[in-house]
């Protein structure tokens, strides 16, 4: 029971339209996050996450800001986030509800159709940062939606979720839209396990090189960028290299660290002699990769992920000072 | 003006004036180029018009380039983010987090 995807900034959900970066720091935790996303303009705005191991039954989280209270009387349903098929636009959501736009509600959509199944007895979709909890069990004909707002259940469905040619969820969208971009969301989690037990998700940014710095154009601020440029990367044609980067800290206090994702948008240039990249961790001094890390770029820019739910150099969970002193490795390889 | 027709050149089309004593007069050039070039400077788009009537010599009223960007040879990484999920125990209470528990 644990982490299936994470993420929260613009590389992590290029899979649709680009989302829009929001960096004002009343629409997100700046303890956690460095910046919130959300739909970019227009009406029929999609915006999708990475593709991650197909789920039927599974939690999603996240934080949300936006008080959709102006979107009362507006058709169709405002789509806040909800679990999707990554071939389409057919999803599970959450979103405004044309009687109020404040009442969360719970919808299916098809492509074309959007299905109410059910809406709230209040109204969550206020203004604030709001912690949002949605629990599928069983997705299909009898399927179980729970859906919690700060830790208060405030709605529960059970019957048919299912939308034609839609059999699991496989990430997470946004959108689409019924005007223009609604809304900011960050720290967003799909788990096996209660995600309410989470914390929330801390991003760690790039702040300074490694102890190996062996790729070309490695200054650490080419890489760093709230929003991603693909105008001046590192990189590295030799097998073997590693390029080392210092990542900022955790908040401060006492918890736990179920998991540990790295994000890498990377692509491979022509005539490469190498052919993959492998996204790993320097801790303590020393080097380790988890399974499934080496990955293949192909010859447009995408991201590469790397989920490890427990330290691959030491073989055991993460501690709050390996992450501290942790720095991410990337190598070149053949 | 001499335009690279090389491998990454994807697309050129040539339009030819009618009317000049000296031979052909290119009126447009564009050239598209293909992403996933090598590193170095690459022109990806170039749009040349030329009047026409014009006298004896070479004659050029507008260019137009874009430099594409390319990748190098070898594994390129634009941007790279880490992310810890956090779980049971407490974060010391900052103002920044005053509305996680509010909330």
């Amino acid at each position: 029971m644990s982490m299936i995807w994470c993420g929260g900034e613009d590389i992590d959900f290029l899979q649709g339209q680009a989302p829009t970066i929001q960096t004002s720091s009343s629409t997100f935790r700046s303890a956690y996050a460095r910046c919130g996303i959300n739909n970019p303009p227009g009406s029929g705005s999609f915006i999708k996450s990475d593709q991650f191991t197909a789920q039927t039954s599974c939690w999603l989280s996240c934080q949300f800001a936006g008080d959709m209270g102006d979107l009362t009387g507006r058709q169709p349903y405002q789509n806040v986030i909800g679990f999707g098929q990554f071939s389409s636009q057919n999803c599970l959501s959450i979103g405004g509800n044309p009687s109020n736009g404040q009442k969360v509600t719970l919808y299916k959509y098809d492509g074309t159709t959007w299905t109410q199944l059910a809406a709230e007895g209040g109204a969550s979709f206020v203004s604030g940062v709001h912690r949002f909890d949605i629990q599928l069990i069983s997705y299909g004909s009898s399927a179980t939606v729970n859906v919690y707002c700060a830790g208060v259940q405030i709605i529960t469905f059970t019957g048919d979720v299912s939308v034609s040619g839609m059999s699991n969820t496989d990430c997470v969208v946004m959108g689409p839209l019924n005007t223009n971009g609604y809304g900011v969301t960050s720290e967003i989690m799909v788990t096996s396990d209660d995600s309410r037990a989470y914390l929330g998700l801390a991003t760690l940014a790039v702040n300074n090189q490694g102890t190996t710095n062996d790729w070309t154009n490695n200054t650490y601020t080419n890489i760093n960028g709230i929003n991603y440029s693909d105008a001046n990367p590192t990189f590295s044609n030799t097998n073997g290299q590693d390029q080392q980067y210092e990542m900022n800290t955790l908040p401060s206090g006492s918890f736990a660290i179920p998991a540990v994702k790295i994000s890498a948008r990377s692509a491979l240039g022509a005539g490469s002699a190498v052919s993959h990249l492998q996204l790993g961790y320097n801790s303590g001094g020393s080097v380790g990769f988890g399974s499934g890390s080496t990955k293949s770029p192909s010859g447009a820019y995408a991201n590469l992920w790397q989920l490890d739910l427990t330290n691959p150099v030491i073989s055991s969970a993460w501690t709050i000072s390996d992450v501290n002193s942790l720095q991410v490795d990337l190598r070149a390889e053949t | 003006m001499a335009i690279n027709t090389g491998a990454n050149v994807s697309k050129e089309v040539t339009y030819a004036a009618l009317t000049s004593p000296e031979g052909v007069d290119t009126s447009k050039v564009v050239v598209y180029a293909a992403t996933g070039l090598p590193p170095g400077d690459h022109t990806s788009k170039v749009v040349v018009y030329a009047a026409t009537g014009l006298p004896p010599g070479d004659h050029t009223s507008k260019v137009v380039s874009y430099a594409a960007v390319g990748l190098h040879p070898g594994v390129n990484t634009s941007k790279v983010v880490l992310y810890a999920a956090l779980q049971a125990g407490s974060i010391a209470p900052t103002s920044s987090l005053a509305f996680m528990w509010a909330s």
